[in-house]
């Protein structure tokens, strides 16, 4: 049930998405700085520059979203001086990435339901996730994964991260994390005047691996046996050539 | 997760560095210290069990040129070790399932690190205090032996020169693999003095043999923690190999201008430093009562 009202959600999403442009012509032109981060091994943490133009006055959110990850979590308890490791409970259906920045707080500009319809409340998001197994005290482990997520700046709120100039040019500048989950992320931008999203702009932003890199982690998680094999004979070479080398140049 | 690969290297530098001043082995610090800087704990363990490989190969191969590998001890201490680890690897895998993998380590790590730090803390304290190098306990050693003369399967061990029930390096090698899996370690500091004392096997082929066997059963380690448990991360081992080729070589020199107590005190303190940090983790109550693991 909760699947169905998530498609109809979503397809109400897609609907104003589609049918605000029209209606408004064009009110909102977006671009970013790019459209493809490749991940490599000199990747350290990349900004994302997201800018456009309005026709129309209004505030401005944007909304970086990758897909769902999974991710683990632990509790550690007391148990007489020590604290131990309690219960690990796997979070899924949240996103792994989650960024919204906007020209003011976004609980100010839109009310409750259209943000946590749009994505763009992420109590909600917390809540939407399904933990296994399921915790007895599923709030705190909701309110738990929210704190470490936003710790970790996988997620992030910035109410003053975007910028008006004139009231007509906007700019934002997204810090992405070095190590981001691969996949297509999607950019939302949303024009909002008097409570309700008047324009929305949707992008797709591809985060690859790219070159040498990839293809390791690749070759590591799909022939772990081979990988290993082959690495392990790697360092055995590497230990012996470089050790032997080594000492002849020493003595 | 993301470490900074100059940090692993420095790692590498530093654990090679002590371990080539003072001929121990430093798996038992690389672990501890990848977990420091936030390596999830299995992927610290398989990484540090492979980076062994790498890491005594040289000294390996050298030790085999020279004649010093009891070939038949080694096969039956690796029949044994090869053993451990395939069970090893397989607990591993139970505990990170369930989350516990961590704390396991923390323990083990903990009592290992404790022991081998207080030990040699003693022992290089007494040394620099007697002014010379300690006496080979011979009367104390030679009591324990008795039951070990009763055990089945003798078998002789021409290189060694000694004849042995072959269910004592089998059990040694077992515990050593076990050792390696669920701590990245290559257990020599378990091995030497086994060998030497308990098992009585000549000074000369002690080194080589328990070098000879470790090199094997990291490798086998390595290979299981990569294909069953995903645990051994490319780069980490590799910065980390590279380091400590260097640092043993550097370490080594250094090492043989200094006196060997005063080396063994220095490493004492740190292996303590490492437990006392570690053992502090289970007491001091956490930042965070929740924290992300890794997926497997």
């Amino acid at each position: 049930m909760r699947l169905v009202n998530l498609c109809l959600m979503g397809l109400a999403a897609l609907m104003t998405a589609w049918v605000t442009p029209v209606l408004a012509a064009e009110p909102l032109v977006v671009g970013t700085s790019n459209d493809l981060v490749k991940v490599t091994s000199h990747f350290t943490g990349r900004e994302l520059l997201v800018y456009g133009a309005l026709s129309q006055p209004g505030q401005v959110i944007v909304l970086l979203r990758s897909p769902a990850a999974t991710e683990a979590m632990l509790r550690k308890t007391r148990t007489g001086p020590i604290w131990l490791t309690g219960a690990k409970v796997t979070v899924t259906g949240a996103p792994g990435i989650w960024e919204m920045l906007s020209s003011a707080p976004a609980d100010q500009l839109l009310p409750l339901a259209t943000r946590q319809l749009l994505g763009l409340d992420p109590d909600y998001l917390s809540r939407q996730a399904s933990y296994r197994p399921e915790p007895a005290d599923v709030a705190a482990w909701q309110q738990a994964f929210l704190k470490n997520k936003l710790r970790r700046r996988d997620y992030v709120v910035q109410s003053q991260g975007v910028h008006i100039e004139g009231g007509q040019l906007f700019s934002a500048r997204m810090a992405l994390p070095a190590s981001l989950p691969l996949g297509r992320y999607t950019l939302d931008t949303f024009l909002v005047r008097h409570g309700q999203v008047v324009a929305r702009q949707k992008q797709h932003i591809e985060v690859q691996q790219t070159g040498f890199q990839a293809w390791i982690a690749r070759f590591a998680s799909q022939d772990g046996w081979l990988y290993g094999i082959v690495l392990t004979l790697t360092l055995a070479a590497m230990g012996l050539g470089l050790g032997i080398l080594m000492q002849r140049r020493l003595n | 997760m993301a470490v900074n690969i100059w940090l692993i290297i420095g790692f590498g530098l530093i654990v090679g560095f002590l371990s080539g001043l003072t001929g121990v082995g430093g798996g038992f610090l690389i672990t501890p210290l990848l977990i420091f800087v936030g390596v999830p704990p299995l992927v610290a363990v398989g990484t540090g069990a492979a980076q062994i490989v790498g890491a005594s190969a040289v000294g390996s191969y050298a030790h085999w040129r020279m004649g010093n590998v009891d070939m038949r001890m080694a096969f039956i201490l690796l029949a044994g070790s090869w053993m451990g680890g395939l069970l090893g690897v397989h607990v591993a895998r139970i505990l990170d399932a369930s989350g516990y993998f961590g704390l396991v380590v923390t323990f083990l790590y903990v009592g290992l690190l404790g022991f081998i730090g207080i030990s040699m803390l003693v022992e290089s304290t007494l040394a620099m205090r007697r002014g010379h190098h300690p006496g080979k306990h011979k009367k104390k050693a030679r009591a324990g032996i008795s039951w070990l003369d009763r055990l089945p399967w003798r078998m002789e061990f021409p290189v060694s020169g000694l004849r042995l029930s072959i269910l004592a390096p089998v059990l040694l090698g077992f515990a050593v693999g076990i050792m390696a899996a669920l701590m990245g370690v290559g257990g020599g500091f378990v091995m030497v003095p086994i060998m030497l004392y308990l098992l009585k096997m000549p000074t000369r082929v002690v080194v080589g043999t328990s070098l000879f066997q470790l090199l094997f059963t990291s490798a086998e380690v390595g290979i299981l923690q990569a294909g069953m448990n995903h645990a051994v991360d490319p780069y980490l081992v590799l910065a980390l190999v590279l380091g400590s080729i260097f640092g043993t070589q550097f370490g080594a020199r250094l090492g043989a201008l200094m006196r060997g107590e005063q080396l063994r005190l220095v490493l004492a303190l740190v292996v303590m430093g490492v437990a006392i940090k570690m053992g502090l983790g289970l007491v001091i109550p956490p930042e965070h009562l929740y924290s992300m693991a890794r997926v497997v």
